[in-house]
This record gives structure tokens, C-alpha cells and sequence, in this order.
């Protein structure tokens, strides 16, 4: 096997493609970034000139305001493009939007859209690079990489963690796209929440699947929350939020947890119901941590894939 | 007068399971006997046939004649150049014709100017239920009386009992064989692939084996309740198998078939979300494969159509939750079945077992004609060389659909012509 610790791709579609290499290539940028940041020294310009277009055809605000502070600070153009505001709503189909926009001058595509695989499809229609910020129920590759980036500044290494994923897996990009990264870097992964959110069958994955809470998070190392939500798709999957909260909310004090187990979050939070607020805002949560790690993980997903120079 | 004679062939005959070398002679679209033979013979156009096989035509019991996009007349000449291609003298059209077959003028204007006489032959089936909605009965009566064979909403099945169970009831007293493609929507709504670890890893809704198999469950004891003769059509998971083998164990009167391409294909098309691969009953896993493809060695599956569905470029190549669900098959269906790898006695075995369940099976389900290659009956037959080469390749500039399942495929042995009535309808060229 070719082991991978140079950037060659052109495209980040998801953590499925990526070897342990290329995640730990990514996460030492964004650290570096950080760590850039931190000592109050200037970022280097490595995007200048370069235009990016976030195309972000469902809504969001945290990914696409991360990754346009991310342009900004490698000083690339970023344009957002929202689908209210595209072509696609007079009809016109992703393949002539996305051509559209290469033709307009742009140098990466960042794109967000509900269909699973739409960032694939559109890789393989235009020449530029095209950043994945998250395809329906598939991938959420920087979601995942600042989550992983978070527990490796904490811990070192992920090798041999135990880490729970709790709440709706079904239709979660993002724990999608930690489950591919997190077990290339050897932790072990337990998922937990209602049976019909967590099919047993993804133990097929490599991992564990639990409907005891309990156990699910006693000696867990990490516990990522995912944001549960009672709508169309989910309304007939579990009885209600009040039911999920008392089934599988993460209370002060009701669990034996850790001492030092980290509570991860994508936000945005459902304060009562996946997660109390004392326990949302406690020294073991890292959620705005999260936040702030974003930014670098997706400089440097900028960078590699744009062909940053430093 | 059209008189043609084929030497040297060797004659495959699924009604006496035997293969026989014999001279052939064709008058007026009709296989004449040698002794019946007048001197006109003696200038006919002769095919030479040796080391190849003649074999009865094919009649596809699953095939959607409408492409989205394109000229209904063009889709449905499209057709029938593929059916020919591959071996089929006539298949049974689902019921979205030009519009919905569910009243008399639809069908009179497909016979008066759809059908040509250089195509292979259409039968038509009827709408089940008002534009396949499953809401109101369709006029299975006055369908009849324009020639229907069969009545189906496939692709879709009506999803309220009672009317589904009226429409059987009603149908069988015409004596007509329903069609259905078992599908029980609210088990998967939105479904764009088979439900695995797969379709969890990809993030796309899927379609459980359940959705098919209480659909299965619900024809077979419509069947045992009303005695209709119900025929359930692209079956696709193990789990269905298993319900079908025990309803004929115990004497019902179901009927089934599964497609080529669901004996040939599993959900692995679809890893890199390949649009043109997504097909409803969707492809499944490897055991559902092996399952299928034990069940039509043990006669447990009666039939194998070719679910052939166009879709063009435009409409099948977006994002793979919205495009359409469809693939082709008529072109392949049959030489990709046939086991054709050098062994003879294997390969024989193989075109017996193939033809019968893709001419002699579907036409008994239909209660059409017997087509054989024997005298006094229609010339409708192709010319199979197990050493020919099919090759097929999507080409993405044409605007017929190219949603084979694979992006190329070339399969050793071919059908090298086909005849209905006796005319040439397709030379390989």
C-alpha cells in the first residue's frame, strides 16, 4: 500500500477517501494556523489572488461563516451563494449552476446541498476543486476534522480512545464523517440512541452499537451529542423530544461519567433536550473550542486543496 | 412471397428440452416442413447457420415504452431496435404510454400510429387503477375489448388493500392476469437504494427488504382469497423467494419473475453514487443474488424480464436521490445469462433453461401464442453465436437513454440476427 503524506487530491469529498496520512497532513496545518494565531504572528497570505465560491444550497450559518472567515484569513476572495439566490430556483439543474460558476472565474467550489454524493457528481462535472461543507445524510468532512482536531489537541492521539456518538446516526453526515476518520485513527467508537436512529446493522462498520445509555457513556472518553430533532423525516422514529430527552438526554449527575471525558457538540444546541445547560456549559465541554477550531481546520482544507503556498 | 431457408442451426426447443440440428424453411412467415417444400425453394435466400443456435423469440413481460424527454414515437422505435438486438420478438408495455393506458382512446392511438410493422410485437397491458394512482378502478372491460393481456400499475402497485383487492377481483373476471411490483411505499418513502450498511455509509434513504416482501405476501394470499391469476413482477430479495416457494408448495397460483439485471447485479453499482445503476426493486446484496439466481434453476421464479427503462442523459444524470429510477436491459438480458464459457454441454443446458423462462414462460403467464421453431408455427426467432462478442457502451451523446447499469460491458456470445414473421428485423453488423 502507498502510503499517503503528501496533499494530492484535488477535491475533499469526504473522510472515507482520506488515509490516517492525509487527516493527520490536514489537522498539523489547521495546528499550525492556530498556533500562527495564537502567537499573534501573520498568517501567511497563501490564497491571495485565489476566488472561492460557497455554494451553499441548503441552509446553514456556522459552516459557511467558517469557511469564509477561513478564505479571509488566507486572504482569498470568497463569494456565498445561497439558494434562494441561485439559478436553481428558476430551475436551472446543479451541473449548468455549478458551470456556470467555474466560468465565472472560480477557483474551488465549496458546496453544501441535501443530496447525498451531489459533491462527487459536481467533482466530476467542473475542473476546479470542490470542498464538501456537507451532502445530506453522507459526509461533513470539516465537521468532522475540527472534531477530531479538538480531541487530538487534547489527548495527543485518538489511538485506542473510547468515544461515543449519541443521538440521531440515521441522518447524521456528521457522525458519518467521524466514524471514517475517527477509526482511522484507531479510537473506538460506540453509537447509542433510539433503535430506530441507530440501526444495529451498522455494527457491520467496526464499532459499537448501544441502547444503554448507561453504558454507552460510563467509560467513554469522549461523548459527541448530535442535534436531535422532532420534523418530517424524524417525526416517525422516536416519540417525541420530551420522550428523547428522558430516554437519552445527558444529565448533570445522572451518569457516572469520566473525569475527564470530553463533551463534544456540533451545535446548534437543543439546551433540555439532547444535553442540560449545566452540563452544555461545563469545564469538560469543548463545544465553542469546536467553534473556534473550524476556522483553522478549514484553512487548511483551503489551502491543501487550492494549492496554498507557504 | 418472402421464402428464406437457415442451414445447419441447431434448434433449441424448450418444450421437449432438446437441442437439434436441423434445416429451417420460411414461407410467408410460417416454418414449412421439407416435405411441404415447392421448387420457389430452390432460389431462396439461404442463411448459413452452422455452429449456431436458433432459438424461439423472446417475450419481455416488463418494459416501460416512455422516456422522459424524448418523442414518445422515438422512444418506442428506440425499444423496439433493442428489443430486436437482443433476442425479443415482443414484450408486454407497462401502462404509461404516451399517457396512462386506463381508457380505450389511449390504446386505439398507440395501435393506429405507434405500431409499425418493422418493430418487434407490443401487447399491451391495461392500468389497474386510474392513472396507476390506486385510488378508483381502471375499465379492465373496455381495456379488454381493445386487446389488453394483462392489467398491472407497475411501477407502481396500488398501496390501499381494498382497492387492490377489488381490481384482482375484478380483473379475474376477465380473465386477465394481473401484474404486480410489490412495493409498500410508507415502508420506504424517498428510497433511492436497497437498505445496507452500504446505503447507511452512503446517507441515502433505503428501501428494506420488508417494503418488498409484505407486498409479496399480500399478492399470494390475494391470490389463495380470490383465485386470480396474480403475477409478481421484478421480485428482488431472498426473503420473497422464500414466500413464493412456500405459497406454490402449498398450491397457490402465483406467478413471478426477477430481472437479468437483479441476477447479475448488487448494490456495489452504486458505491460512487452512479446514477444510471439506480433501479426499482433497487439491487440488493450478493445473497439476494445467489437466492434468485437458485430460484430460477428450481423453477421457484417462473420468468425473467428485463425491466427495461429509458432514461436520458439530462434526466438520469444529477444528483442521484433525484434522478429517476430505471436501467436497461432488453439488449443484454439474454446473452448475459447464458453461461458461455467454452463448455458446451453447460452452454446448452444454459440456452434451455434461459429461453424458457424468457419465451415459453412469459408467453404462458400472458396466455399468448407458443412460439416454437417447428412447422406450422410463426417465424418469430433469433440466431444466437455463442462466439460472437456483444459489446455495450454508454454513449453519452446519444438521446435515447444509455442507463445501462454498467459503464461498458462486453459478454462473449451474441445474438447475431433476429426475424419476426419471418422478416430480418436486426443483423449484427
Amino acid at each position: 500500500m502507498v502510503i499517503k503524506n503528501k496533499w494530492e487530491r484535488k477535491s475533499l469529498i469526504g473522510l472515507e477517501e482520506l488515509s490516517e496520512e492525509e487527516i493527520n497532513l490536514l489537522l498539523d496545518k489547521a495546528k499550525y494556523f492556530k498556533k500562527l494565531k495564537s502567537l499573534n504572528q501573520k498568517i501567511p497570505e497563501s490564497l491571495a489572488g485565489k476566488r472561492i465560491v460557497n455554494l451553499f444550497l441548503e441552509p446553514s450559518t456556522r459552516t459557511r461563516i467558517a469557511f469564509e472567515v477561513a478564505a479571509k484569513g488566507l486572504n482569498a476572495d470568497i463569494i456565498s451563494i445561497a439558494e434562494k439566490s441561485s439559478s436553481l430556483t428558476k430551475g436551472e439543474s446543479l451541473r449548468d449552476t455549478a458551470r456556470n460558476i467555474q466560468s465565472l472565474g472560480a477557483d474551488a467550489i465549496v458546496l453544501r446541498h441535501s443530496s447525498p454524493g451531489s459533491p462527487l457528481f459536481l467533482s466530476e462535472i467542473v475542473e476546479v476543486p470542490v470542498i464538501n461543507a456537507g451532502d445530506g445524510a453522507h459526509e461533513h468532512p470539516s465537521q468532522a476534522l475540527l472534531d477530531i482536531f479538538t480531541l487530538r489537541e487534547k489527548w495527543g492521539s485518538l489511538k485506542g480512545k473510547k468515544i461515543t456518538i449519541l443521538g440521531d446516526i440515521l441522518f447524521s453526515r456528521v457522525a458519518r464523517s467521524n466514524i471514517w476518520g475517527m477509526l482511522k485513527l484507531g479510537a473506538k467508537i460506540t453509537l447509542s440512541g433510539p433503535s430506530t436512529l441507530v440501526p444495529k446493522k451498522m455494527e457491520d462498520w467496526g464499532l459499537t452499537v448501544s441502547y444503554n445509555l448507561e453504558s454507552a457513556v460510563e467509560d467513554a472518553d469522549a461523548i459527541m451529542l448530535l442535534r436531535i430533532q422532532h420534523e418530517r423525516q424524524t417525526e416517525t422514529h422516536f416519540p417525541s423530544l420530551k420522550e428523547y430527552s428522558k430516554m437519552f438526554g445527558l444529565r448533570e449527575g445522572e451518569f457516572e461519567l469520566k473525569k475527564n471525558a470530553l463533551i463534544l457538540h456540533p451545535g446548534p444546541i437543543n439546551r433540555g433536550v439532547e444535553i442540560d445547560s449545566k452540563m452544555a456549559d461545563s469545564s469538560q465541554s469543548v463545544v465553542l473550542e469546536q467553534v473556534s477550531n473550524g476556522v483553522y481546520v478549514r484553512m487548511a482544507i483551503l489551502h491543501f486543496c487550492c494549492n496554498g503556498k507557504v | 412471397m418472402n421464402i428464406l431457408s437457415i442451414k445447419g442451426g441447431k434448434v433449441v426447443d424448450t418444450y421437449s428440452n432438446k437441442i437439434i440440428q436441423k434445416d429451417l424453411f420460411i414461407k410467408n412467415g410460417i416454418f414449412v416442413g421439407e416435405k411441404n417444400l415447392t421448387a420457389e425453394f430452390n432460389n431462396a435466400t439461404t442463411i448459413d447457420a452452422a455452429d449456431k443456435y436458433i432459438i424461439p423469440g423472446l417475450t419481455d413481460l416488463r418494459c416501460h415504452l416512455e422516456q422522459p424527454g424524448l418523442s414518445f414515437q422515438k422512444s418506442v422505435q428506440s425499444i423496439s431496435r433493442q428489443g430486436l438486438a437482443g433476442g425479443y420478438t415482443s414484450l408486454l408495455a407497462m401502462p404509461a404510454l404516451s399517457s396512462f393506458a386506463d381508457n380505450p382512446e389511449t390504446l386505439r392511438y398507440f395501435k393506429d400510429s405507434i405500431c409499425k410493422d418493422d418493430m418487434l410485437d407490443i401487447h399491451l397491458s391495461g392500468c389497474l387503477t386510474m392513472g396507476t394512482k390506486g385510488d378508483t378502478l381502471a375499465p379492465i372491460g373496455s381495456l379488454k375489448e381493445m386487446g389488453i393481456v394483462a392489467v398491472t400499475d407497475c411501477p407502481n402497485s396500488p398501496q390501499n388493500n381494498q382497492i387492490y383487492l377489488k381490481a384482482v377481483e375484478y380483473a379475474s373476471m376477465f380473465d386477465l392476469p394481473i401484474l404486480d411490483l410489490p412495493r409498500d411505499y410508507s415502508l420506504s418513502p424517498d428510497a433511492s437504494a436497497h437498505e445496507s450498511l452500504l446505503s447507511y455509509k452512503l446517507g441515502l434513504k433505503g428501501s428494506p427488504r420488508i417494503s418488498e416482501e409484505l407486498f409479496v405476501q399480500r399478492s399470494i394470499l390475494a391470490s389463495k382469497y380470490t383465485n386470480a391469476k396474480i403475477h409478481l413482477t421484478s421480485v428482488s430479495s431472498f426473503g420473497s423467494v422464500e414466500l413464493i416457494e412456500k405459497a406454490k408448495r402449498d398450491g397457490i397460483k402465483i406467478t413471478s419473475d426477477t430481472t437479468s439485471n437483479h441476477l447479475t447485479y448488487t448494490e456495489d453499482l452504486i458505491e460512487k453514487y452512479d446514477s444510471m445503476a439506480k433501479a426499482y426493486p433497487p439491487f440488493r446484496e450478493e445473497s439476494d443474488r445467489l437466492r434468485l439466481n437458485e430460484a430460477v434453476q428450481r423453477d421457484t421464479i417462473d420468468s425473467i424480464s428485463s425491466g427495461h427503462q429509458q432514461c436520458g442523459f439530462n434526466e438520469k444524470r444529477v444528483e442521484f436521490d433525484l434522478a429517476p429510477y430505471g436501467v436497461l436491459g432488453l439488449e443484454q438480458s439474454f446473452v448475459q445469462l447464458i453461461k458461455n464459457s467454452g463448455d458446451s454441454e453447460k452452454l446448452e443446458n444454459s440456452l434451455i433453461k434461459i429461453t424458457k423462462k424468457m419465451s415459453e414462460k412469459p408467453r404462458e403467464i400472458l396466455n399468448l401464442n407458443e412460439l416454437k421453431v417447428s412447422e406450422g408455427k410463426t417465424a418469430d426467432f433469433f440466431i444466437y453465436d455463442p462466439k460472437a462478442k456483444t459489446k455495450i457502451e454508454r454513449d453519452e451523446e446519444s438521446t435515447v437513454g444509455q442507463n445501462y447499469p454498467q459503464n461498458s460491458l462486453e459478454i462473449s456470445g451474441a445474438v447475431i440476427k433476429t426475424f419476426v414473421k419471418g422478416r430480418c428485423l436486426y443483423d449484427k453488423v
